[in-house]
This record gives C-alpha cells, sequence and structure tokens, in this order.
C-alpha cells in the first residue's frame, strides 16, 4: 500500500513539474505532437505505479527523456521555421472569400458535416457569410465574417467610447489576505479598512472575495454565516 | 536558448547516467564472477570450507548492492539471482558437487544477463 501510494505522487510530482515546464500551450491547444506526448506519458506514468516489479527510474526516466525531447523540438521550431512547419504543419484556408476550398478540405480529410458543424459552433449558418476559415495546426477552426456578417462596433460609428476594461485583481480570498496584490494596485490598509466597515465586517477573514482594480473600484462579498 | 540548453543538458546527463549504471553493474557482475570462480577452484581442489566462505562473501557483497539493483534493475531478475546465491550456499553446506558446480553456472549466465540487459548495445535497443 504505502508502495503503491509514494509512486504516485513522486510520478505525479515529476508529469507535473514536467508540464509546468513545458508551457501552458501543452494544457490548452494540443499539437499532434504535444497530444502523442500526453498519452504516451500517461502510459508510462501508470505502468510503474501498478506493477511494483518495475524500478520506479524505469518509469521516472523515460518521462524526463520524453519531456527534454519535446523541449528541444520546440526550442528548435521557436527558431526555425522550416522545422516548425515540418513538425507542426501550417495552418490551411478552407474557405476563402466565401468559397470552400475542396481541394484543401481532401487534403486535410476535413468533411463537409465537419466544416458545416464547426461554422455552427461559431454561429454561422452558410460558408458565404465567411471571408476566411483557418484551420489551424491544433485542429481548430478560425473563422473570419465578412464585413457586412459582422456587428456594429462603435469604430463603424466613428464614436469615441471611454476605455473602461479595468480587470479586477483578487485582494482577499476566501478569509486571505493578499498583500502582494494589494501592493499592485497601491492600495493601503487604510483602504481596506475603509472596505470593511462599509460592509459592517471587522476583519478581512470574514471576507469570502473582494477584488478591486486600478481605478480602485472593489467588490466585496462577505462569507455566509456559520462559514 | 536556454530551453535549448537545458533540454539538451538532462538528455546528455541521463544518458551518461546510463552508461555509469552500465559500468557499474558490469563492474559489479565481474566482481561476482571472480568470486564464483574462487568458490568453483575451492570446489573443485575439494576445499568446502573455502567455498562456503567465498559464497557468504559474494552474499554479503550481494546484500550491500541489493537497493542500487533493485532501483535499476527489474526486480524479478535480481530475485532470480538470488535465490540461485542462495541455493549455491546451501549446496555448499550440503557439500553437493554437481548440484553446486550447476547452480554456479546458471548464476554465472544470470549475473551476465543482469550485466548485458543494462548494456548500450544495438540488440538492447531493438
Amino acid at each position: 500500500m504505502t508502495t503503491a501510494f509514494f509512486r504516485t505522487v513522486i510520478l505525479y510530482g515529476v508529469l507535473m513539474v514536467g508540464l509546468r515546464l513545458t508551457g501552458k500551450r501543452q494544457l490548452g491547444q494540443l499539437e499532434p505532437t504535444e497530444l502523442v506526448l500526453m498519452m504516451l506519458l500517461s502510459d508510462l506514468a501508470a505502468v510503474p505505479m501498478q506493477d511494483f516489479a518495475i524500478p520506479l527510474l524505469h518509469g521516472i526516466i523515460p518521462i524526463v527523456v520524453l519531456l527534454a525531447l519535446s523541449t528541444l523540438l520546440s526550442a528548435v521550431g521557436f527558431r526555425h521555421i522550416r522545422f516548425r512547419d515540418l513538425l507542426w504543419g501550417t495552418p490551411t484556408v478552407i474557405i476563402r472569400e466565401g468559397v470552400i476550398q475542396q481541394q484543401e478540405m481532401a487534403r486535410c480529410r476535413l468533411t463537409v458535416d465537419e466544416l458545416l458543424e464547426e461554422l455552427r459552433l461559431q454561429g454561422v449558418c452558410s460558408p458565404a457569410q465567411v471571408k476566411f476559415a483557418v484551420l489551424e495546426t491544433g485542429g481548430q477552426l478560425s473563422v473570419l465574417l465578412r464585413a457586412d456578417q459582422q456587428g456594429v462596433t462603435p469604430q463603424h460609428l466613428h464614436l469615441a467610447v471611454e476605455d473602461d476594461v479595468h480587470p479586477g485583481v483578487i485582494v482577499i480570498s476566501n478569509g486571505r489576505l493578499l498583500r502582494e496584490n494589494m501592493a499592485k494596485l497601491g492600495l493601503d490598509d487604510k483602504w481596506l479598512d475603509q472596505q470593511l466597515s462599509r460592509h459592517g465586517l471587522h476583519h478581512h477573514r470574514q471576507v469570502f472575495l473582494l477584488t478591486a482594480d486600478s481605478r480602485g473600484n472593489a467588490e466585496l462579498i462577505a462569507k455566509e454565516v456559520g462559514r | 536558448m536556454k530551453a535549448l540548453l537545458l533540454s539538451c543538458a538532462v538528455l546528455v546527463l541521463l544518458f551518461l547516467v546510463g552508461l555509469g549504471n552500465s559500468a557499474c553493474l558490469s563492474a559489479r557482475s565481474d566482481a561476482w564472477q571472480r568470486q564464483l570462480t574462487a568458490a568453483e577452484t575451492s570446489v573443485n581442489d575439494g576445499d568446502w570450507s573455502s567455498a562456503q566462505t567465498q559464497l557468504a562473501a559474494m552474499h554479503r557483497t550481494w546484500e550491500e548492492a541489493e537497493p542500487y539493483l533493485h532501483t535499476v534493475l527489474h526486480h524479478e531478475e535480481a530475485e532470480k539471482a538470488l535465490v540461485l546465491l542462495s541455493q549455491c550456499r546451501l549446496f555448499a553446506a550440503l557439500e553437493d558437487e554437481a548440484a553446486l558446480l550447476s547452480t554456479i553456472e546458471q548464476l554465472r549466465c544470470q549475473l551476465r544477463h543482469m550485466a548485458e540487459a543494462e548494456e548500450l548495445r544495438f540488440i538492447n535497443i531493438f
């Protein structure tokens, strides 16, 4: 039992550290090579976890080698465009000026049903509405609508609008005060006390969530009674 | 550049560790083979006491190396060699020459197999 426990902890740690080192892209948008890597990693980790006759090193070494190779290929691909194209491929234009590129679809083995499904998922009813549809190397379809099919924006109407996008930063999370974030926003304890007293609270531990933006606007949610 | 160098360094390091492990295992295997040869010579000379001492010494060095062996080898391989060594000691205590010499030969094969399995060789890779 303890053997299984420790093996699981160690292999999980190795995989987590490895994935963090290879970057966020690995988790969100899987390229074909990355997908293969993920499949291999899960298999390599599972075998020594279950079979105690296999030394742990026989699981860890292939995992580290795979991660190092993956990082190496990414680094080389970052520097050499041709190598990157060779390894990850290039995006393919599937619809150009409302016209489906049938030859490209055949080359990518993308069926009409799949294309229309992707378009529908993005709120597009007809290929004629599309200026460009590009099949990305990760397998996602990027759709750019024709100008007359796009929504009206203030820019189209030549309107000047105030830039009011100020993302909120968490200052208190579930009773825990994040002083680093407060310092980033230039807020002090006096500001915090004001926010607390405005909601009839005495201590930051009573707060479930407090966010603030760069203009000093704050939103506070108190903890439910009894928590 | 940092990622490139780091990944190359990790790969080189693992490769060197693999080579080091192979060399270490071969050296240990050779040392045990020498102890087995000495025990075999003693048996052929009829010196059972010396053979028993040689095998006991080999058992001690094996026990010292056991954590390392279990880290780098499939556990069954190490266990198989240990069972054969225990049988050798038993046959030496019983002074059963035929059984002892036969088991020593099997143990030699097992030690060679263990060392060869970790060597950087074409047949091991493919």
